[in-house]
């Protein structure tokens, strides 16, 4: 019996006192990393930037709605402004903080290690340096966007995993920082290397192509300003000129998608993939480009539908007769090939021979139920190739940007050169043809097309932008442009102009979000950001 | 026969025969019948040695020479102490006890007790109250006939149960501590976070359900804190402890056969019914006629109505027999109906017709043998099951041994060994996914004959659906549903559990009152799940990512153990005449391992009907896998005095070591004391026979799953050649702490009227602290949520059971038993000065929360807008919409559980009645289903005589009742001539989520059975007994509120509950079982 007692208590306390190490090993997770090369954080933080901005889902991007570029079909909720069934702001939110930000932040912090350690053998100084500017940059990027949706934001106190509520920045006061944060980065670039090249999707490690998306973007922020402060904005948008702003389409802020999922195009995936027919293109959008005789409209659209011809009682086609503004009418020959696009205006009798062989772009109605068969799709280009490229910043609003700056008094030139500049881009990203016929006509020809310069230029990016839903609306609200439609039923466009803070902020961090909607006047979609100041 | 089965199973079994004194024999019979009782347990006082009577009540032990005291126990009776003396022959009547007085019951680490002596509640139930009315999770069958115990299965095929003791004290994991024979049995349940939360996913059960209802001789119910700290951090959610079946010392090898079958049918009460006056379509959105497609289909150079396939609604055109259209079927070229217009009528077969007849075949064999030194059992059981989704089977078989033996005088060993295996075919898919009831109950065109779609799908064994996008060109490619017997005949998924539950056991008598018993066992099991998606199906997230894919395969492997040694040390010994001591020290170390991994294809599959990972058009996506390790060590005493029979005290420690927890924290302790006062020993009071007040105080607690205190950091897939790496969006805490429950608990038990009524109260008052909680945070932090230690919940209530024989005669016997809870949980506090933490968020913005001050578990989302109490109805007639609004708490005010036994002769009728009073639900079901017109009360007349779906100019619409924003009686009749008018789905402005929040009252008649014994002259030939029931269950849901679904057809187990998506009918069985003992 002593023995048995022996054997229990010594056993029983050997193996108490002696298994701390044993203990926290077993703790150990043994399938993830617990310490990883900050460039892998950078790399997620850039991909995250570009699904978020490309996204076409409409539980977090719907701003290709909001433009009016697409109609839905069966569920047009989000195209109503519905921002709450799907919780669209809580998810836009947290795709840039936490699945852009927190990568970038914690990349960031694993470099400063570096630096503070002087931990230089296989990395210089230099070159991390440049990361951590290439990392700021981005990070600007994405406060931009924050500010811009929803306006004063958690900056000074955000990423702070012990600060559980944090305080929200002023959103002017943001834009001040996050401009600082650019041009300090720019400052601190040295060398040409930064990231690897594997590792930096979007301009492969080079220093100089990171410091010209910089400057495109501080000409960006710097036309935001330009009614708000326009000190300020002549300032940040002089200095973008001086130092060099996109020149081409190469210099575009964009990353090639790849061919198989999850590393599609998200555009690819929400309407090849999904198998769902959610979307079509918007009448708004479409009676648009076939008024002004746009042929980006053949890129921008695909798919038109036949042109309804009248019947007679023997239910025979009869000639058809209607008014337009203007309208493309396709040929379509026997083999159902395209064989012929016509533009048509005014008042235009169509033969019955024609029946069954004509087709028109005719989009759904923005902000109604829609059936997906008769109405024409989106552009080809998106349903054909998951490798289309994801643009943050392009070669064309940066033209369209230097007109508007032209115009305002910031800098000088001929704003239609650079209006002019703007739309070939933009016909080259998309490889539509006939640009000079186009720029040729009176209602866009910059000297006679109808409106200000702000009608003018607004117009003509929102054409651009095409795809670029997020820097449509904010473009839209800047400019005010005369485009966008009320929804069905209604008198007045109601384009959210803001998103309310997400549902959760207010139960996790309520304090904080009661004082900016405070701040803001209102936590509301028709409070204004503060650039946007009518 | 027995050697060999000895052999088959590598026992060794040193069968040694030791010296006795002298022998005393006789028979055991019972006082009511005078019939023999098997199995009684016969058992030398002061001494472990003891027999248990072969089935005519014989028993024969050795005792020594100058005789001793004999003590007679057997469940349900009275013990019986008899003085041996001189006598060789003392044959004893055993009296039928339903009073618990000298009851010996069973308690934490299996000690037995004297029911008596309890400073706390305890529940005992025998294994014929789960075997006799079976059900395929045997969880099911604790529903109402344990006070405190809330039971809600989800009438899904082998889907988990959630079971609670006493409310939720945890924010993760609520479910008790399943113990077979001092073995722990891993019930985690491994279903998918999603799938938890109303999301895809299909529910996998609860391992728990591998247990054997025919194995189980009785469960003891182990409530409060006092009762389970020695369990410590195991035993927060109390403990269900099992006793198997043993064998007995008995003539020969004793043969018990079982076999019954059952056949279900769904209770149509708990299913849709449809409109039959609308079809599909979402409004007037369609074509020339509003209504159809225009398309010609005839080739006649005019147009033809087609009807608008892509649309999952039936808020279309009304049915008229007299209007000729094309319907789905029309552009299917083996259709019949090929090219064919047919009459715009609502299809003839609902889906209420797509379920078959649910068959379950429970076939049991068993074996028991011994001596007076060896004793065995061994059973095999067969459980067949076709659910009532075609395509669904489950198979579990499981094989079942248990032997003990004395090596010597002083040394007995024992062991358990059970094999399990269960195959389960086609399991339901739940929730807000490709889950066929979310088809049938919220997006379905109601001009759709089901039974059209089985022909269809067996005839061509081709995707044509009833959704197709585009019908008229290609009648092959579904937008959103498949037909749904592809779903099930093709998309079907398949598991396989293999699960070995093993124990050895010895005991060895140190001196007459001290003992020593040892215990190492082992539960491991290997889990594997196929989810297969056919060529040919509508894109849906499959696979590791996710991602939307039109086929893929997805392979689960889940490999589970867990180690436990236990040692304990216990003695006992009566200090005086007056004062009895016992009490115990152990050591238990447990050691866990958890591995999962899971894999899938991508992209597709390149070759149609070949389910293998390599069949992957994109390269394999990085497989899913996490490996969870844990030891907890453990520590614990009791200590137990009774003064005199009357004055009892217990004390409990427990001090636990746990690897989950930082280093710095990984030691806790726990304990706890109770103290019972007998003082119907002490006082006589009239009519009362026994009467006892308890009452005890107590902790135990909960640590966590490994991998929660340190941080890492997520692979993530390549781009453009780059490695890439995440945060984890879940943020990790280097200080947690272990959650501690301290309960106090006080109760009365009486029985009275010559031991004809018992009673029983407790009152309990448990409060968990250093909660345990993933809290969400705020996502400008960088993260969604992290562990952390803080808040308190709260669960007081009350337990009562109050039953006994109202009629007892020597031929009627009536017995009613009635079992009454009711629990009021209050989050006390949260982090710092938070006031409200959400824990699920459903699809529409339902979210399941702890808010302070509330009952865990509210559903908040958008409720009504009332000005004095009235609800506001907007200018266009529609109700106002408020966000963030309590709008149900889903926990009940109480419950009850009625069990009744009425028996005549040889005739014995039992059945159950369990009532559940308030708690909500949710029910996105209704939700959507009322948006999309499938249900009768969006089509018909309203209040004016007029159909409620004629534009309101014609006099149609809907009148809600309220006041306009001013205060005035509303009289805007909403438009209900299109989706989104009086019967939409809503959105933050109007048509509140509270619309479809439901009262989950309920009465129902839970299960019944007639047993029939054979009169034993009419078998004793072949049988020693034969029993004849017919059975019953869910038989009669006789009340409840919530429309088309059973209110407790929840998500499964889980924290998340009163929320019903895609829920499915509940299953009305009957069926017929014969018992009989060879």
């Amino acid at each position: 019996m002593k023995k048995i007692l022996f054997l229990i208590f010594t056993s029983a306390t050997f193996l108490m006192y002696s298994c701390d190490d044993r203990l926290e090993e077993l703790n150990t997770d043994k399938k993830n990393p617990s310490e990883v090369d900050p460039s892998t954080l950078f790399a997620s933080g850039l991909k995250n930037t570009f699904d978020n901005i490309e996204s076409a889902s409409v539980n977090n991007n719907p701003f290709r709605l909001y433009a009016q570029y697409w109609a839905q079909t069966t569920y047009p909720e989000e195209s109503q402004y519905n921002l709450t069934s799907r919780s669209i702001p809580r998810n836009y939110w947290a795709s840039i903080y936490r699945d852009v930000l927190a990568d970038l932040n914690e990349a960031k912090r694993l470099i400063q290690i570096e630096i503070d350690e002087e931990n230089f053998e296989n990395i210089s100084r230099e070159v991390y340096t440049n990361r951590i500017a290439t990392i700021d940059i981005l990070m600007a990027y994405n406060y931009m966007l924050l500010v811009d949706a929803f306006g004063d934001v958690p900056f000074s106190e955000a990423l702070d995993v012990d600060n559980l509520t944090p305080q929200y920045d002023d959103a002017a006061t943001i834009y001040d920082n996050v401009l600082s944060m650019i041009d300090n980065a720019i400052a601190a670039y040295s060398g040409s290397n930064a990231f690897p090249a594997s590792q930096d999707a979007m301009y492969n490690g080079s220093v100089s192509s990171w410091i010209t998306f910089a400057n495109s973007l501080k000409l960006r922020m710097g036309m935001r300003l330009v009614d708000v402060d326009y000190a300020t904005a002549s300032n940040v948008v002089t200095d973008a000129i001086a130092a060099g702003v996109f020149t081409s389409n190469a210099d575009n802020a964009s990353v090639q998608y790849m061919t198989a999922a999850p590393n599609t195009n998200p555009v690819y995936s929400a309407i090849v993939l999904s198998g769902r027919n959610d979307f079509v293109i918007a009448n708004v959008f479409a009676e648009e480009l076939n008024e002004l005789e746009d042929p980006r409209l053949f890129e921008y659209a695909s798919n038109p539908v036949l042109f309804g011809f009248p019947e007679d009682a023997n239910d025979e086609p009869v000639d058809s007769t209607f008014v337009t503004d203007g309208l493309y009418l396709v040929y379509q020959n026997v083999d159902k090939q395209d064989s012929a696009t016509v533009h048509v205006t005014g008042s235009v009798t169509v033969e019955a021979k024609y029946a069954g062989r004509l087709r028109v772009y005719k989009g759904g109605t923005y902000g109604s139920a829609n059936s997906f068969g008769s109405n024409a799709k989106l552009s080809a280009k998106l349903y054909n190739d998951p490798t289309f490229p994801g643009v943050l910043l392009s070669y064309s609003e940066v033209e369209f940007l230097l007109a508007e700056a032209i115009e305002r008094g910031i800098t000088t030139g001929d704003a239609e050169i650079h209006y002019n500049a703007g739309i070939e881009a933009s016909f080259d990203f998309w490889g539509a043809n006939g640009y000079e016929d186009y720029i040729a006509q009176p209602q866009v020809a910059y000297t006679t097309a109808a409106g200000d310069y702000e009608q003018k230029i607004g117009k003509q990016l929102w054409i651009s932008l095409y795809n670029q839903g997020v820097e449509a609306w904010a473009t839209y609200r800047r400019l005010d442009f005369d485009a966008l439609r009320p929804l069905p039923g209604d008198d007045e466009v109601s384009v959210p102009l803001r998103f309310p803070y997400p549902l959760e902020e207010e139960q996790l961090n309520g304090a904080s979000v009661s004082a900016a909607a405070a701040a803001i006047g209102g936590d509301n979609v028709t409070t204004r950001v503060f650039w946007d100041v009518n | 026969m027995k050697k060999i089965l000895l052999t088959c199973l590598m026992l060794v079994f040193v069968l040694h025969a030791w010296a006795q004194d002298r022998t005393v024999s006789g028979k055991v019979t019972d006082a009511d019948t005078g019939e023999g009782l098997p199995g009684v347990n016969v058992l030398l006082k002061g001494t472990s040695s003891g027999v248990n009577t072969d089935l005519d009540g014989n028993y024969k032990i050795s005792v020594p020479s100058d005789g001793g005291t004999l003590v007679f126990s057997f469940i349900g009776m009275a013990n019986n102490e008899v003085q041996v003396g001189a006598r060789s022959v003392i044959d004893v009547q055993m009296e039928t006890d339903v009073q618990q007085l000298s009851e010996v019951v069973v308690t934490a680490m299996n000690i037995t007790r004297e029911k008596a002596s309890l400073g706390y509640s305890q529940q005992t139930l025998d294994g014929e109250s789960i075997s006799k009315v079976k059900e395929t999770n045997f969880i099911n069958s604790l529903s109402g006939k344990v006070a405190g115990v809330n039971v809600r299965q989800n009438n899904t095929m082998g889907g988990s149960t959630n079971i609670t003791i006493r409310g939720n004290s945890s924010f993760t994991n609520n479910q008790p501590l399943f113990v077979i024979d001092g073995v722990p049995v891993s019930n985690e349940t491994n279903n998918s976070a999603s799938q938890q939360a109303g999301g895809y996913g299909y529910d996998y059960g609860n391992p728990a359900a591998d247990i054997n209802p025919e194995d189980v001789k009785s469960m003891s119910v182990l409530k409060g804190a006092a009762a389970t700290a020695l369990y410590g951090v195991r035993g927060q959610n109390g403990v269900i402890l099992i006793e198997t079946k043993k064998g007995g010392s008995t003539k020969g090898i004793g043969i018990s056969v079982s076999s019954g079958l059952t056949v279900g049918s769904i209770d149509r009460s708990t299913f849709a019914e449809y409109q039959d006056e609308y079809g599909a379509g979402y409004g007037a959105y369609y074509g020339s006629t509003g209504y159809f497609n225009d398309a010609d289909v005839d080739g006649d150079g005019t147009a033809d109505l087609v009807v608008p396939t892509t649309e999952d609604g039936s808020y279309g055109g009304a049915f008229d027999p007299n209007l000729n259209v094309y319907h789905w079927d029309a552009f299917v070229p083996e259709s019949e109906n090929f090219g064919q217009a047919r009459p715009w009528v609502a299809g003839e077969n609902t889906p209420a017709e797509f379920f078959e007849n649910q068959i379950t075949w429970n076939n049991n064999v068993s074996l028991t043998g011994g001596n007076e030194n060896t004793s065995f059992r061994l059973s095999y059981s067969n459980v067949d099951e076709n659910g009532i989704m075609p395509n669904s089977s489950l198979t579990k078989n499981t094989l079942n041994f248990t032997g003990s033996t004395k090596l010597n005088e002083k040394l007995t060993a024992d062991v358990l060994f059970q094999y399990n295996r269960q195959d389960v075919v086609g399991r339901f898919s739940t929730g807000y996914s490709d889950n066929l009831m979310s088809q049938y109950r919220q997006w379905w065109q109601t001009n759709v004959d089901v039974k059209e779609q089985e022909a269809i799908y067996k005839e061509t064994g081709k995707n044509y659906t009833w959704n197709a996008a585009d019908a008229t060109s290609d009648p092959l490619t579904p937008i959103y549903w498949d037909n749904p017997y592809w779903t099930r005949y093709e998309n079907y998924n398949s598991d396989v559990r293999d699960r070995i539950l093993s124990k050895v056991g010895v005991n060895y008598k140190v001196t007459d009152w001290l003992n020593f018993s040892g215990r190492a066992s082992i539960d491991t099991y290997f889990e594997t799940r196929e989810e297969r998606r056919a060529v040919g199906s509508v894109p849906t997230a499959f696979g590791v990512q996710r991602n939307s894919e039109s086929s893929g395969y997805q392979q689960t492997d889940i490999q589970n153990t867990e180690y436990n040694f236990n040692g304990v040390l216990s003695g006992s010994k009566d200090i005086s005449s007056d004062l009895s001591l016992s009490g115990l020290l152990g050591f238990n170390m447990r050691k866990e391992r958890y591995d999962y991994s899971q894999q899938s294809t991508s992209g597709g599959l390149a070759v149609a009907g070949l389910y293998a990972l390599s069949n992957s058009v994109s390269p394999n996506p990085f497989p899913f896998e996490y490996l969870h390790e844990r030891e907890v060590y453990g520590y614990f005493g009791n200590l137990n005095l009774g003064f005199r029979n009357f004055l009892y005290f217990d004390a409990n420690y427990r001090m636990d070591v746990s690897s989950a927890l930082p280093v710095a924290n990984n030691q806790f302790d726990y304990y706890a004391f109770g103290l019972g006062f007998v003082f119907s020993e002490i006082i006589d009071l009239p009519g009362i026979n026994f009467g006892k007040l308890r009452a005890s105080y107590g902790t135990v607690g909960n640590d966590t799953r490994a991998l929660r205190v340190n941080d890492v950091y997520y692979r993530t897939n390549n781009f453009q050649g780059g490695i890439l790496t995440t945060l984890p969006s879940v943020k990790n805490n280097p200080n947690l702490k272990a959650e501690i429950t301290t309960e106090y608990e006080i109760g009365l038990e009486l029985t009275a009227l010559n031991r004809r009524l018992n009673f029983d109260i407790a009152y309990y008052n448990r409060e968990t602290g250093n909660q345990l909680l993933s809290v969400q945070l705020s996502k400008a932090t960088g993260y969604t949520s992290t562990f952390i230690n803080s808040g308190a919940i709260q669960n007081k209530g009350f337990e009562i059971v109050l039953g006994g024989d109202i009629i007892k005669t020597n031929d009627v016997r009536f017995n009613s038993t009635a079992n009454f809870t009711a629990n009021r949980s209050e989050v006390l506090s949260l982090i710092g000065d938070t006031e409200n933490y959400v824990f699920a968020s459903y699809q529409s913005g339902v979210t399941s929360n702890a808010a302070v001050g509330e009952p865990f578990g509210v559903l908040k989302g958008t409720g009504y807008q009332f000005i004095d109490g009235e609800r506001v109805i907007n200018a266009s007639g529609y109700p106002v919409a408020v966000t963030n609004q309590i709008i149900g708490d889903p926990n009940p005010d109480w419950t009850l559980g009625v069990n009744n036994t009425l028996s005549y002769k040889s005739l014995s009728l039992g059945f159950l009645v369990d009532v559940q009073k308030g708690g909500d639900v949710y029910s996105l079901d209704m939700h959507y289903g009322r948006g999309t017109g499938l249900y009768p009360e969006t089509a018909g007349l309203n209040d004016k005589g007029n159909p409620v779906r004629s534009p309101v100019a014609d006099g149609g619409g809907y009148l809600y009742t309220g006041v306009t924003e001013d205060g005035e009686p509303n009289t805007t009749y909403a438009r209900a001539d299109y989706y989104g008018g009086a019967f939409y789905w809503g959105n933050s402005a109007r048509q509140p989520n509270e619309m479809t929040v439901y009262d989950a009252s309920s009465v129902r008649l839970r299960e019944a059975s007639l047993t029939y014994s054979l009169p034993k002259s009419a078998i004793s030939k072949f049988a020693q007994s034969v029993n004849l029931s017919l059975v019953g269950r869910n038989l009669w849901i006789i009340h409840k509120n919530v429309p088309y679904a059973d209110p407790e057809s929840g998500l499964g187990a889980g924290a998340a509950q009163g929320f019903l998506v895609g829920s499915y009918p509940t299953v009305r069985t009957t069926g017929v079982k014969v018992d009989i003992t060879f």
